[in-house]
């Protein structure tokens, strides 16, 4: 492999890495503070591709044909009622089960998570749907690489995201709020925090952000499918993992770093071994480091 | 709730209300029997092709979630790529039938045994980690596998599948139309459920059941925790590797589509909505699904993936025990001993901490 391929090939992982470190965000702050894996995370960054599409077709309808504005409008209205989505997803699945045995939360968003994709399965007729290319196609070459400008806005919009959360849980009262409820949830109580609102709170951004990182998604490869949750939701959480659950820049450094391993995985083996290849990253970090790069060893929970 | 605490409160119970005659608990215990075997020889007297068909599906997924039942219901370790084995199952036999004259009952040993040493393989590194990452880590490997049955063409024909094996028989009867395979598929059934059921009551079943109430107290007991779950982990796989070469031979094909995650998802979900731990409840949980997959394919397309989910997550939010829940019960010899001095199950034992 030449120098120019190889940095072809981070180049593309990055991209791509920035929208898993999005839907990884999402895993790994409700993580911090429930300690529950939420699967439910995989179904809402599909329904948020899904709503993705059916806003701008209703844009494009309506003649709204500046793209700029047309992502902007889409993605704040998805992330929106995503949100609401998760919402409810943390009213039904997990907050009946907050005392539950570990087995009833799992088993719930899992659940849920089914229950999400299905009905998106039912509603679209398990076709396959086109997103509206909406930036000009023309590449940019960037010295030795080549990149499409939407890929590079997909990016930068990620990163600013994942930032722009990062700021939010380190600066303004609220994050510090869910800091403390991560921390110790009744210590965080008795200090007149609402840790309830917390947590709805946490669902609520983490779906947010699976929504967004549907749309971007969506907008980068012009498909959207199905069945996008089951695996997008797997890599993203490998991505949350590997970072260190629980730990918000992890998410960023995380799916950067499997966008970039997958990225390779797919020049080196032939492109259907993909998902495998990602399964088995999963597998060994899992078994090797479980507490991820940035990680500190979570505090095991019987 | 712990084993001695549950078996003095059935104990405070059943003096408490008015007792059922003893004549009333055998005749309906006899009610009980008699509504399975008629349950079961169904196929006999309905006849036809689809009848024994659906009710071999029953059976085996009667098995995949007794299967399950070892690792979810008795050790509490959630597994989401459980039917990776009932897949190993599958291959297995249709490499041995085609290209190495291997008929059924050599096959299916083989099956087995390859399963459960795929699940000492995964389970050796997974069975480590917490409960959550356990699930995600099962997810993976049962995705690897099916990737792997998609890609490795040379071993599992790909996309299409294997097929075109001849015709299995035993003792000179062939296995032709589905009323040949159900009472193959019944018996392994049976078999599962006497062999699990003997387990849950022996040594090592009340180790998973203390595992699975605190895994701290289990080791701290003196419980070799990870040795455990690993055996939990492999004797699970044992009934899908089994269950997987019936599965194949009597659908004349193995193919990726069988084993997907959703599959995987509705194995737990046959286990967690049937009764986690309970004998009854997880082959109760079986035939419901089929006859629910059964109904929705005939009536309303693609909504059973909706209808299932929502009716799983009802079950957990509404009755976490399962349909038929298993209730851990005390050995009799320890149940006469308290009933003959009722004062000894207060004295004896410590009160439990709610």
């Amino acid at each position: 492999m030449s120098l120019q391929e190889l940095l072809q090939q981070i180049a593309n992982g990055l991209v791509v890495g920035s929208v898993y470190g999005l839907i990884a965000l999402g895993y790994t702050m409700v993580y911090g503070i429930v300690r529950l894996i939420n699967f439910a995370q995989g179904g809402l960054y599909e329904v948020g591709a899904y709503l993705g599409v059916f806003f701008f077709t209703l844009m494009g309808k309506f003649g709204l044909q500046y793209p700029i504005p047309a992502v902007l409008i889409t993605l704040v209205i998805s992330m929106t009622l995503t949100g609401a989505l998760a919402f409810v997803v943390e009213r039904v699945a997990y907050r009946p089960l907050r005392n539950a045995p570990l087995l009833a939360p799992l088993v719930s968003s899992l659940a849920m998570f089914f229950l999400l994709i299905s009905v998106v399965q039912v509603v679209t007729g398990a076709e396959p749907l086109t997103y509206p290319s909406v930036l000009s196609p023309a590449p940019l070459h960037l010295g030795p690489i080549v990149l499409s400008p939407t890929s590079l806005i997909i990016f930068f919009a990620a990163i600013l995201l994942m930032v722009g959360m990062q700021q939010f849980v380190r600066r303004t009262k609220v994050g510090k709020a869910m800091r403390a409820t991560a921390a110790n949830r009744e210590a965080a109580a008795l200090m007149g925090i609402n840790t309830t609102r917390i947590v709805s709170l946490t669902f609520v951004l983490g779906g947010a952000m699976g929504a967004a990182a549907g749309i971007l998604y969506g907008v980068n490869y012009g498909t959207v499918t199905y069945d996008m949750g089951e695996f997008g939701g797997l890599v993203a959480f490998t991505a949350a993992v590997m970072g260190g659950i629980g730990n918000v820049p992890g998410a960023l450094v995380g799916g950067l770093t499997v966008g970039v391993l997958s990225s390779f995985a797919s020049t080196f083996l032939p492109n259907q071994w993909n998902e495998a290849i990602v399964f088995a990253i999963l597998i060994l970090i899992l078994a090797i480091r479980p507490q991820g790069i940035l990680g500190e060893r979570v505090a095991e929970r019987a | 709730m712990d084993y001695l605490s549950a078996a003095r409160e059935r104990l405070i119970r059943a003096q408490a209300r008015v007792t059922v005659p003893p004549r009333v608990q055998t005749a309906g215990r006899y009610g009980f029997y008699l509504g399975a075997l008629v349950f079961a020889s169904a196929p006999y007297w309905l006849g036809g092709i689809y009848y024994p068909d659906i009710w071999t599906d029953m059976a085996l997924w009667g098995t995949i979630g007794l299967g399950l039942n070892v690792v979810i219901g008795f050790a509490g370790l959630l597994d989401l790529g459980y039917m990776a084995f009932y897949a190993i199952g599958g291959y297995v036999f249709a490499n041995a039938a085609l290209y190495h004259g291997f008929s059924l009952w050599e096959a299916m040993p083989i099956g087995a045994v390859l399963s459960v040493v795929a699940s000492a393989i995964i389970g050796f590194p997974t069975l480590r980690v917490r409960g959550d990452y356990l699930a995600i880590m099962t997810l993976g490997f049962g995705g690897i596998v099916y990737y792997a049955a998609q890609n490795m063409t040379s071993l599992t024909g790909g996309y299409n599948g294997l097929f075109g094996w001849k015709t299995q028989s035993i003792l000179g009867h062939p296995f032709a139309s589905p009323i040949d395979f159900y009472p193959l598929a019944l018996g392994l059934t049976v078999v599962a459920a006497l062999v699990t059921r003997a387990l849950r009551g022996s040594r090592v079943g009340r180790a998973w059941s203390c595992i699975k109430d605190d895994e701290v107290a289990a080791g701290a007991a003196g419980i070799p925790i990870i040795r455990y779950k690993l055996y939990a982990y492999m004797v699970g796989a044992v009934w899908a590797g089994l269950a997987g070469a019936i599965f194949a031979v009597k659908q004349n094909i193995v193919s990726p589509e069988t084993f997907t995650f959703n599959q995987s998802f509705f194995a737990v979900a046959v286990v967690i909505m049937g009764g986690m731990g309970s004998i009854t409840g997880v082959i109760l949980g079986g035939v419901l699904y089929v006859v629910i997959a059964e109904w929705m394919v005939t009536y309303t397309g693609t909504l059973s993936g909706v209808i299932f989910s929502s009716l799983l997550l009802l079950v957990v939010l509404l009755r976490p025990q399962g349909l038929i829940p298993f209730r851990p019960r005390p050995p009799r010899w320890l149940l006469r001993h308290y009933l003959e001095d009722p004062a000894r199950g207060t004295a004896g034992v410590s009160q439990p901490d709610g």
